[in-house]
C-alpha cells in the first residue's frame, strides 16, 4: 500500500548532504583518497593525529568547494574560517573534527526541482568544508579501525526546511547529485559513501510554528531516505495524536523493520565547544579566483533542459532524462547536431542506449555519428524503429557502422508501394474472413490485417506505408 | 553572575573521571581559577574585535598532490590494539 | 677550559677550525652527562653510545657540525620516545621528526638525549614531570624551574651545548632564569611547531637554550624558518646575528611601570633596575613606561591556554596510540579510564578548566573576553613601541623555590605574570642572566621587542652581557 501523507499534518524536511570532493589528496595533508586501499594504508601522522602534527589546506579543496557553490547559486565568501568541533569518538583521531561553524564559505543557494506536482525552489542555507572520519567496522571480534577515510575532504551542504514530501527530497537528492557530478566535484556515489545524507524531520498543523525536530544519520541510499522520512513522519503524527511530545533526538532508521530507533541519550548530549582553529589561517577566496571558477563551469542541467526544449522541441520527461548526467547530455548534444531528427535522437538514447548502459560511469559504446545516422536512417523511413534499436545493439561495441550493419542483415526498409502494394494485395486475398469481419464493421481487424501484411514483408515493411496502402486497399476498394 | 561549577559534567565532557574524595577540592581549584579568569567580565570590552590569529594571518595552502605518508606497518604498531590490518577498539554502539 | 664549559660559538670555531672533533666533544659530553646527570635528572632519555656513532658519521662544513644537543621531550625525533613527561605516552615512539630538530640535524647536531619537562608543558618547576624530578645545578635542593626544567638545567651544568626548550607562558624564560642561563621565545611563527606537541596552539614557541646570547643567535637561526607544514609558520625578514657587537647609543629602553609595581622580590628589582643603569651607562636611553594591560593578559592566557589545551590533549585516547587502560567495560570506560589514570594532577585540572571555558554558556564570558584582551595587549605592546625600542622587565617574581614547595594553584600561575605576555601579543623576549641573590641563586632579566626584533634583542642583550661580566656563579657538582 502506497504511503500518504496523514490530513492536517505538514511535513518539514531539512536535508544535510555530505559529499567527498574528488581532490587526489586529503583535506590537511597529502595522502591519497583513492576508495578501496588496503585499510590504514593511506595515512601520516596528520590524519591520524599523532602529537605534534599540523593541518595545511588543500588549495583544490577551497576549488571544488567554491565550484560546487557556484553550481547552487549560492554566494562564495571572500573570507572564511575553520573552527573545531569537539566530541570523542574512535573514528575522530585529533578527538575534534576541523569544520566551518559560523564563517562557511559558501551561503544561501537553491536548487531548483520538478516531482509529479510541478517545480520547486529549494533553498539552500549553507555549505561548508570539513574533514570526514575514519571507518569503523562491526563484526564478532569487536569493531575494527581503518583510518584511510580520515581527512578526506568533505563539503556539507544544508537545505532550508522546505521539504514537504518524501518524493521532494528524493528529487532533490537527485538534482544535487546530478549538479554536482556536472562540475566534477564529486562523483557523489553513495554505495561508496562519497555522498551521504542526514535528514532533520519535524511536522506541525498548517500555519503553526516549527515543531521540534529529530535527525536520522547515516542513510546510505536513495530509498532508505525516502522510507525513514515517511517512518518518521508517522511516528510523530501518532505520537502527537496521542498526546505526547516529540524529542529533539537523533534516531537511526532501521530498513529491515521499516521503523526509526532513538539512539543512546548520551550521544545526543553532546556540547561541541566550538572555538576558531587557532592552527590554520582564514580561508581567502579572490576575485579572480572567483571569475575564474565560475568560468570553469559547464552548462548546468536546468540550461540544458531548456535549451533542449526550445532548440530540438524536446519533452520535459526526455529532456530531464537527458540531462541526467553531463557526459550524456554532451553526448546527446554532439548526435543532435549531426542530425536533421534530433527528437528521433533523444528517443532512441533514452530508450535503447540507457537500456545498454551498465552501471554508473558506463561508457557510451556506440559514436554520436552512428547514432546521429540511425536516427536520420530512421526518420527518412530507410529503417523502422525496431530495426534502429536492433542496430543500436548490435553495433555497440563493435567497429561496424549502422549503414553496414542494416546492410549486411538486410534491414533496410522496404518503402516503395510498387513492391509493398502486392504484398497488400496478396493479404486481402489471403485473408477473406478478416476482409470480410473488416467490412462487417469490426474496425480493429484492420491491425491485424496490417500485421499479416507486415508478416509477409517479413518485417521489413515501412510501417507508415505498409498503413496507407492498407487503408487504401480497403478502404479504396470499399469506395470502388 | 553566580556560577556553579558541575566538575562531573565537565569531567565527563573531558573523559576524565575525579573520584569523589577529590571533587570537592578540585571544585575549589577551579572556582579559585575561575574568580580568577572572572577579571575579565569586569572589563570594559564593548566594541574590542577578538583576535584569533596573532600577526596577520595570510592564508598558507598546499598543492593537490600526493607525499608518502606513514608505512601501515608502524600506524598499526603504535596501536594499543590491533587485528589484522585494523585498530582494534572497543565496540562501538551505534 | 674544559670541552664542557666552551660556549657554542667558541665549539663551533674549534670544530671548524679542527682543533677539536665531534668525536672529542661528544665523549666529553657523554662523560659530563655520566658524572653529574645522576644529582641532576635533566634527561628522561640518553642516546648514550648512539651520539657517538653519529659523530663518527659527521660530515665536514656544516654550520653546527659535532655540536652535541638536548632536546625537550614534547619535541619528536624519529624513532625515539617521546613521553612529554606523562604516563599517558610512556611508551611512545614518534615516527616522524619535528622540523625543528631536521634543521638542526642536518646542520650537524648530534643528539644526546631528551629533556625533563612538566607533563605536556603544564607547570613551572618540571616537578610535575610523571618520571622524576630535576635538580637546579646550581642547588641541587631547589627547582629549575619549568616546563623546560630539564633543558635548561642540561646547559647550565654542562650536559649539552645547547638546548632547545618550548615556550607557551614562560617555559623557556623562566627555567632559563633559574639556572643562570640566556633563553629565547621567538617571534610567534618563527620556528615551525611542526613535531611540538601542542599545547597552546596559538601561544608557543620552540626556542633555544644557550650559555650566551651570541650562543643563542646562531642556535635560533639554524632552527627558524617558513615550514610548509606548519600554516603558522613565517618567514622570519630578520637575521639574528647581524646586530652582535653594535653598540646600544641611542636606543630607548621602556621599563613597564605596572611590572615593576608588582610582587617582585626585592633582590630581584634591584639587579632588573642596576641592568638599567648599565644600559644606560653604555649610551641607551632608560624611561619608565606604562602598559595598562599588563595585568589582564594574565587570566586572558589562562583562558586561552587551558581552552586551546582541553582541545589539544583530547587527542590522547588510547585509540591509535600511546597508553590504553588495561581493563574496561566499554568504549567511554577505555576512554576516561586511559585519561584519568595517563594524566597527572595538573593537566587534568588544566584540561578541566579549558573544557569549562568553552563549554556552552560560558563561552562568551570567558574565551571570546580573552580574545578580546588580547587585542588590547597587542595594541599596547604597539602604542608601547612608538616610544622606545624594547622593554625591560624581570622574568619572575622570585628566584628559584626549593623542590616539594607545594604552592596553590593561583598563586602559582600569579608567577607567569612577566612571561605571559609576550605570548599573548606574540612577540619575542629574551631571558638572561643579570645577577643572582644572596643565596647564590641566578637571577634573570627579559627583553621584549616588537614582533621580528630578535636581531635587536640579541644586540642589546649581548652588549649588556659584556657589561656585567659574568654574574652567575660557578656550577659546582
Amino acid at each position: 500500500m502506497a504511503w500518504k501523507m496523514k490530513q492536517g499534518y505538514e511535513l518539514v524536511v531539512g536535508l544535510e548532504v555530505h559529499a567527498e570532493l574528488a581532490t587526489r589528496t586529503k583535506i590537511f595533508c597529502s595522502c591519497p583518497t583513492t576508495f578501496g586501499a588496503v585499510p590504514n594504508t593511506q595515512c601520516c601522522p596528520v590524519c591520524l593525529g599523532y602529537p605534534g602534527a599540523l593541518p595545511v589546506l588543500n588549495a583544490e579543496v577551497v576549488h571544488f568547494a567554491a565550484k560546487a557553490g557556484l553550481a547552487l547559486g549560492c554566494r562564495i565568501a571572500r573570507f572564511s574560517k575553520h573552527d573545531r568541533k569537539n566530541y570523542f569518538y574512535p573514528d575522530l583521531p585529533k578527538a575534534y573534527q576541523i569544520s566551518q561553524f559560523d564563517q562557511p564559505l559558501c551561503e544561501g543557494g537553491e536548487l531548483l526541482i520538478s516531482t509529479a506536482a510541478g517545480e520547486k525552489r529549494i533553498g539552500i542555507t549553507r555549505i561548508h568544508i570539513e574533514e570526514d572520519a575514519g571507518k569503523l567496522i562491526h563484526d564478532e571480534r569487536g569493531t575494527l579501525l581503518d583510518m584511510n577515510r580520515c581527512g578526506v575532504p568533505l563539503i556539507e551542504i544544508v537545505s532550508e526546511p522546505d521539504i514537504r514530501t518524501p518524493e521532494e527530497a528524493d528529487a532533490y537528492l537527485r538534482k544535487l547529485r546530478t549538479v554536482l557530478r556536472y562540475t566534477g566535484v564529486s562523483d557523489c556515489r553513495m554505495q561508496e559513501g562519497s555522498l551521504r545524507c542526514d535528514v532533520n524531520l519535524s511536522i506541525r498543523k498548517p500555519g503553526e510554528a516549527f515543531g521540534t525536530r529529530t535527525e536520522m544519520k547515516n542513510l546510505n541510499s536513495f530509498v532508505s531516505v525516502v522510507k525513514a522520512i515517511e517512518a518518521e513522519y508517522d511516528r510523530q503524527v501518532s505520537a502527537i495524536e496521542a498526546g505526547e511530545t516529540i524529542l529533539q533526538e537523533t534516531r537511526r532508521f532501521d530498513q529491515r523493520s521499516g521503523q526509526t530507533y532513538a539512539m543512546r541519550r548520551k550521544e545526543n548530549a553532546n556540547d561541541y565547544r566550538y572555538f576558531p582553529e587557532p592552527d590554520l589561517g582564514p580561508v581567502i577566496v579572490t576575485e579572480t579566483q572567483l571569475a575564474a571558477w565560475q568560468g570553469e563551469l559547464p552548462v548546468l542541467p536546468d540550461a540544458r533542459k531548456a535549451a533542449y526544449m526550445a532548440q530540438y522541441g524536446l519533452s520535459a520527461y526526455a529532456a530531464e532524462q537527458i540531462v541526467s548526467e553531463r557526459a550524456i547530455a554532451e553526448y546527446f548534444e554532439q548526435a543532435a547536431a549531426l542530425s536533421h531528427a534530433p527528437k528521433t535522437v533523444a528517443n532512441l538514447l533514452i530508450t535503447e542506449v540507457f537500456r545498454l548502459l551498465d552501471g554508473e560511469d558506463a561508457v557510451i559504446c556506440i559514436s554520436p555519428e552512428d547514432l546521429a545516422r540511425l536516427a536520420d536512417m530512421t526518420e527518412d523511413g530507410e529503417i523502422n524503429n525496431n530495426t534502429a534499436k536492433a542496430a543500436i545493439a548490435g553495433v555497440w561495441q563493435t567497429d561496424e557502422t549502422p549503414e553496414d550493419y542494416v546492410n549486411r542483415l538486410g534491414l533496410r526498409q522496404i518503402s516503395d508501394a510498387a513492391v509493398l502494394s502486392p504484398l497488400v494485395r496478396q493479404t486481402i486475398e489471403e485473408n477473406p474472413k478478416m476482409v470480410a469481419q473488416y467490412y462487417g464493421g469490426k474496425a480493429s481487424v484492420k491491425r491485424a490485417i496490417m500485421g499479416a501484411a507486415m508478416r509477409l514483408a517479413a518485417g521489413k515493411a515501412n510501417p507508415d506505408m505498409m498503413m496507407r496502402l492498407v487503408d487504401e486497399a480497403l478502404d479504396g476498394q470499399e469506395n470502388k | 553572575m553566580s556560577e556553579t561549577i558541575n566538575i562531573r559534567q565537565i569531567a565527563a565532557l573531558a573523559k576524565l573521571s575525579v573520584a569523589p574524595d577529590e571533587e570537592e577540592r578540585l571544585s575549589r581549584e577551579m572556582e579559585a581559577i575561575l574568580a580568577f579568569g572572572r577579571q575579565l567580565q569586569e572589563l570594559p570590552l564593548e566594541g574590542v574585535p577578538q583576535t584569533q590569529h596573532i600577526l596577520d594571518q595570510h592564508a598558507v595552502l598546499r598543492t593537490d598532490a600526493v607525499q608518502p605518508g606513514l608505512p601501515s606497518c608502524a600506524v598499526l604498531e603504535a596501536a594499543p590494539a590491533r587485528l589484522d590490518e585494523y585498530i582494534a577498539v572497543p565496540r562501538t554502539v551505534e | 677550559m674544559s670541552i664542557t664549559s666552551m660556549t657554542l660559538t667558541a665549539l663551533c670555531d674549534a670544530l671548524k677550525r679542527k682543533e677539536l672533533t665531534p668525536l672529542e666533544v661528544v665523549r666529553s659530553y657523554l662523560d659530563r652527562i655520566h658524572q653529574v646527570e645522576g644529582h641532576i635528572g635533566a634527561y628522561i632519555s640518553l642516546e648514550g653510545e648512539n651520539a657517538l656513532l653519529k659523530a663518527e658519521e659527521s660530515m665536514d662544513r656544516l654550520p653546527l657540525q659535532g655540536i652535541p644537543v638536548a632536546v625537550k621531550d614534547n619535541i619528536c625525533i624519529e624513532n625515539r620516545r617521546m613521553t612529554c613527561a606523562s604516563r599517558m605516552l610512556e611508551h611512545f615512539v614518534a615516527p616522524y621528526s619535528a622540523t625543528a630538530w631536521q634543521r638542526l640535524e642536518r646542520a650537524g647536531c648530534i643528539l644526546l638525549g631528551k629533556t625533563n619537562m612538566d607533563e605536556f608543558g603544564m607547570g613551572s618547576t618540571t616537578e610535575h614531570s610523571a618520571f622524576h624530578e630535576t635538580h637546579n645545578p646550581h642547588d641541587l635542593t631547589r627547582v629549575p624551574g619549568g616546563s623546560s626544567g630539564g633543558s635548561a638545567a642540561a646547559v647550565a651544568a654542562g650536559e649539552a651545548a645547547f638546548a632547545l626548550g618550548s615556550d607557551t607562558g614562560g617555559s623557556i624564560r623562566q627555567p632559563a632564569a633559574h639556572c643562570g642561563v640566556v633563553g629565547m621565545k621567538p617571534t610567534y611563527g618563527t620556528v615551525s611547531r611542526y613535531g611540538l606537541t601542542a599545547f597552546a596552539s596559538s601561544l608557543e614557541q620552540i626556542g633555544p637554550i644557550t650559555r650566551t646570547v651570541a650562543d643563542n643567535a646562531l642556535a635560533l637561526s639554524v632552527m627558524a624558518g617558513c615550514d610548509p607544514r606548519d600554516g603558522t609558520s613565517v618567514a622570519h625578514p630578520g637575521h639574528f646575528s647581524a646586530q652582535l657587537g653594535m653598540d646600544v647609543k641611542g636606543l630607548r629602553i621602556g621599563l613597564p611601570k605596572e611590572m615593576l609595581a608588582g610582587d617582585v622580590a626585592p633582590e630581584i628589582r634591584t639587579a632588573v633596575l642596576e641592568a638599567a643603569k648599565t644600559l644606560e651607562a653604555l649610551g641607551a636611553a632608560v624611561v619608565e613606561i606604562s602598559m595598562p594591560t599588563v595585568k589582564t593578559a594574565l587570566p586572558a592566557y589562562y583562558i586561552i591556554s587551558s581552552a586551546e589545551a582541553s582541545s589539544n590533549l583530547a587527542r590522547f585516547d588510547g585509540v591509535r596510540y600511546g597508553s590504553r587502560a588495561a581493563d574496561y567495560a566499554d568504549l567511554d570506560e577505555m576512554y576516561v579510564k586511559s585519561r584519568t589514570e595517563g594524566f597527572g594532577e595538573e593537566v587534568k585540572r588544566r584540561i578541566l578548566l579549558g573544557t569549562y571555558a568553552l563549554s556552552a554558556g560560558y563561552y562568551d564570558a570567558y574565551y571570546k573576553r580573552a580574545l578580546q584582551v588580547r587585542t588590547l595587549v597587542i595594541r599596547d605592546f604597539r602604542q608601547a613601541f612608538t616610544q622606545v625600542d624594547c622593554l625591560l622587565s624581570p622574568v619572575t617574581p622570585q628566584t628559584a623555590p626549593k623542590l616539594g614547595e607545594l604552592a596553590d594553584p593561583v598563586q602559582t600561575y600569579q608567577g607567569d605574570l612577566y612571561t605571559v605576555t609576550a605570548n599573548i601579543a606574540g612577540i619575542p623576549a629574551l631571558s638572561m642572566p643579570c645577577g643572582r641573590d644572596e643565596k647564590g641563586l641566578p637571577i634573570g632579566l627579559q627583553l621584549m621587542g616588537p614582533a621580528f626584533s630578535e636581531p635587536l634583542l640579541y644586540r642589546i642583550g649581548h652588549a649588556l652581557e659584556a657589561a656585567l661580566g659574568p654574574v652567575t656563579g660557578e656550577v659546582h657538582l
